[in-house]
């Protein structure tokens, strides 16, 4: 089955829809590009791409310190500010960040996040293990051509 | 700010009446401050009933009943008890 950036909407908006504090999840890769995001409101404009970059540089920050104790792995890492809270959570392949408002449940964001992060998990493995939808389009013919000329490439 | 000490020995003379199965203690954010259950049960415990604090005050509020003292949850297991208070909510599963 094709996985769809729609299924990662889905499970993000799960997330958005389970407390009433949380404004903003996104989803982003190791190297901080964003995946996913879904929004509650539009408060004011975000550069959702800024936000998700730094929060997956904290999170891999923070899990390389982790590494140096030799502390066990990273669940969560949260941001508390004067207004708000950030939450980076690791997903696999990915992270997932949640940002909320100041006041808000922090033991519901975490049991919300961390179910998500499974699914998220899993969805993003097959997401990565799936051929691009080029190479999986060749024919026989052409697979053929390309081994010829890679068998000529090694003999030069 | 309630006292390590005063924490523990609320937990195990509440622990030591028949039939309570677990006294746990948690921030109103859902964050366990103290509890005798094991820590994945507690932080589950502590997050759901938190938030379902949070909404049980606000129909109270709605009604305009003038605030919550207690909210007892009866299960085919036993009780729920939770005494919300301003900084804390205690929660004691009994049966």
């Amino acid at each position: 089955m094709s996985i769809t950036v729609r299924q990662f909407d889905e499970i993000l908006s799960d997330v958005i829809k389970s407390e009433p504090g949380i404004k903003k999840t996104i989803l982003v890769d190791r190297t901080g590009l964003t995946i996913a995001h879904v929004s509650k409101f539009s408060y004011y404009p975000v550069d959702v791409d800024g936000i998700g970059a730094i929060a997956s540089a904290v999170f891999c920050a923070s899990e390389e310190q982790g590494k140096s104790l030799d502390v066990g792995d990273l669940t969560i890492v949260t941001s508390e500010f004067g207004d708000g809270k950030i939450f980076a959570a690791g997903a696999g392949k990915g992270v997932l960040c949640v940002i909320t408002d100041k006041e808000v449940n922090i033991g519901m964001i975490r049991l919300t996040m961390m179910k998500a992060a499974a699914e998220l998990a899993k969805v993003l493995d097959e997401f990565m293990a799936e051929k691009p939808a080029v190479a999986a389009g060749k024919t026989d013919a052409e697979r053929e051509e390309l081994r010829a000329a890679l068998g000529e490439l090694e003999k030069g | 700010m309630i006292g390590g000490k005063a924490l523990k020995d609320s937990l195990k003379r509440l622990g030591a009446h028949d039939g309570v199965r677990g006294v746990i203690i948690t921030n109103m954010e859902g964050l366990p401050i103290s509890s005798n259950l094991n820590a994945e049960k507690t932080e589950v415990i502590s997050a759901l009933v938190t938030s379902l604090v949070g909404k049980a005050k606000r129909v109270v509020d709605e009604l305009g009943e003038g605030g919550m003292n207690f909210l007892t949850i009866s299960t085919p297991a036993g009780e729920v008890m939770v005494a919300p208070e301003e900084d804390y909510i205690l929660i004691v599963l009994r049966g």
